[in-house]
């Protein structure tokens, strides 16, 4: 008997649903059960409720039931110029704040026709990257508190304090930002922010390897994690996934790389892709080691684009936190009547987009935020089908929501 | 492939039903008639020239008259782009065929659109609001819909700007009477009270 259940515990793959009794899975199944998940469980990362149809331990189908925190965010949108929205921007994915503003900023440049000066692009080059290290800092330490393992969480949250910190240090918020604006930034960068900057991202590449020693190389987090929740490249694909999760299905493809925007073109890096040498391709572990693989290229481009800054313009913009660093912004902006953009940025969770509908107005006609969180969640009951309960929290942290993007 | 090149291979299988192409700097796109949209989306999904594995965006945009509904596809293969759009019949007939057959990513989409936009989306198997509650009444992003009063005992925006008013001008009065004075004899003060009542 304990030997049947600890294998079947242990056993990889979908539990047959057959009723034979010769099977050891048997032990695990009882009859039908709708079960909540949430929205106060406190592995759903957030509001999240999971309506889980169980068979026992198993997990026969599941519907993630969204919308506990919506705002109706394009609907504030329509009543706001383009400017005063930004401050809304951070709070859609609001782990990673910098990545969002710098999605919608390039929106709002691109339909209003603006130029940007190349030291206001690597400025945005940089604070994206340190947005997305600490990002991934956040869902790898929470990924290991997920599946049980503390430590990881403890240590990676000393290191994303250090992020807050410097993001701090150039725009007053720990978390909500609003740094970059429409046209440029708030402040410009000073030397000693940057070797702030430097420093911490040293840090964190020495530590890399004590994370992936104590969790990605954990036996006991590989047993959890190998081989469930696996997503094929076909079911990936249809549902249009994006970010890590549609990396670890073996697809290469990064916008900044394949869709180059800003000024990614300028730097030499890797795209991290599953191979599949690990584990199974699309399942939860290798969509957690992209991230870990993401973030030292991060550091990479980080790196590379403070080597790299251009000085500041020769006109002697007035840059302190009293002025925002926008030169050659005009003072009114508007777009031309019927313009539309769509433009979409590689979050740390997948791709953001936003598409844009001017009327010639001060603000957007109509706005729609495409959530890669949104998209991502809505593929759960595809791939968690016939694993067991305990699996369905290890599949929900490694697709990585945040649910203020989810439901905005 | 650029928009142009997509829009002839469309117009070479479904020939009259691409209504429109538009290509500009910002943004392109090719409109087709709703009867061919389905088979236009598998076309374009199948066909190796374009490849369009991937839905990303779907949405729809009110034009008091009607709605456009908007389709945004990428190829990972092909590293091309295409935006589709729908004109839905009226705004009373705002309805559209459903693409979650062809890509299981509109699902979620459609069903979004329907709950704050209010398009129905006929073939959809599962076209139940998504982010509201079940029992919201109307479609907030429509640009008719205004704020809600109340739900549930929960007051709406515009109820908590008229109490928030009442207060002030309240306590208006209390000024006024503090320092001896009638608010309504003073012609400026019953004026302001007035006003901020007037308003809420």
């Amino acid at each position: 008997m304990t030997d049947s259940t600890t294998q079947s515990v242990n056993g990889r793959g979908k539990p047959p649903v057959s009723d034979d009794w010769s099977n050891p899975s048997r032990d695990v199944r009882s009859e039908e059960m709708v079960v909540n998940m949430g929205p106060q469980h406190p592995a759903t990362h957030g509001v999240l409720r999971v309506a889980v149809k169980t068979d026992g331990e198993t997990v026969l189908d599941c519907e993630p039931m969204v919308g506990n925190i919506h705002r109706c965010k394009e609907k504030i949108a329509e009543g706001n110029q383009y400017f005063q929205f930004m401050p809304y921007t951070d709070r859609l994915d609001y782990l990673a704040a910098m990545n969002n503003e710098e999605c919608y900023a390039r929106a709002v440049e691109k339909l209003c026709g603006l130029k940007l000066g190349d030291r206001i692009e690597a400025i945005r080059v940089i604070m994206s990257e340190v947005g997305r290290v600490s990002s991934h800092l956040m869902s790898v330490g929470t990924y290991g508190l997920d599946v049980g393992a503390i430590t990881p969480f403890l240590y990676c949250f000393r290191e994303r304090e250090e992020a807050n910190s410097l993001f701090e240090a150039i725009s007053g918020g720990r978390m909500l930002y609003h740094f970059i604006r429409v046209g440029g930034v708030a402040r410009d960068l000073d030397d000693v922010w940057i070797q702030q900057c430097l420093e911490f991202l040293d840090r964190v590449e020495r530590k890399m390897d004590e994370y992936n020693t104590l969790l990605t190389w954990n036996k006991v987090f590989q047993e959890r994690t190998m081989g469930v929740g696996v997503m094929s490249k076909d079911v990936a694909l249809r549902y249009g996934i994006t970010g890590p999760a549609l990396r670890a299905c073996g697809i290469d493809w990064d916008v900044r790389r394949d869709d180059p925007y800003g000024w990614y073109h300028k730097y030499k890096w890797e795209v991290p892709v599953a191979d599949g040498r690990h584990g199974t391709l699309g399942d939860c572990w290798n969509r957690h080691y992209i991230r870990a693989l993401e973030m030292t290229q991060s550091i990479s481009i980080a790196r590379q684009a403070i080597d790299s800054l251009p000085k500041a313009d020769p006109a002697g913009y007035p840059s302190s936190p009293h002025h925002p660093y926008t030169p050659g912004m005009p003072k009114f902006i508007s777009a031309p009547k019927g313009a539309e953009v769509y433009v979409r940025s590689e979050n740390p969770r997948g791709e953001l987009a936003f598409y844009i509908v001017s009327d010639g107005g001060k603000g957007p006609y109509r706005m729609k935020i495409r959530g890669p969180s949104f998209v991502n969640i809505a593929v759960l009951p595809e791939i968690s089908r016939g694993y067991l309960i305990a699996d369905l929290v290890a599949i929900i942290g490694s697709i990585d929501i945040v649910l203020g993007e989810v439901d905005r | 492939m650029t928009t142009q090149e997509i829009a002839a291979l469309l117009k070479e299988r479904f020939q009259d039903k691409v209504l429109e192409v538009v290509e500009t700097d910002r943004h392109s796109h090719v409109r087709l008639a709703p009867d061919v949209y389905v088979a236009a989306c598998e076309f374009l999904r199948d066909d190796e020239r374009t490849a369009f594995e991937q839905l990303h965006d779907l949405t729809a945009v009110d034009w008091i008259d009607w709605f456009d509904v908007v389709v945004h596809l990428f190829s990972i293969r092909k590293k091309h782009s295409l935006c589709l759009k729908v004109k839905t019949p009226s705004r009373d007939d705002a309805t559209c065929p459903s693409v979650t057959p062809v890509w299981p990513a509109a699902d979620w989409h459609e069903r979004e659109t329907w709950d704050l936009m209010g398009v129905k989306f006929p073939g959809h198997p599962n076209l139940r609001r998504i982010l509201l509650p079940e029992d919201w009444q109307g479609h907030p992003l429509r640009k008719d819909e205004g704020n809600p009063l109340e739900y549930h005992g929960i007051p709406g925006i515009a109820a908590i700007r008229t109490a928030e008013e009442n207060l002030r001008a309240e306590e208006l009065v209390k000024k006024v009477q503090r320092k001896g004075g009638d608010p309504h004899a003073n012609p400026l003060g019953g004026e302001i009270v007035e006003r901020v009542r007037g308003r809420a």
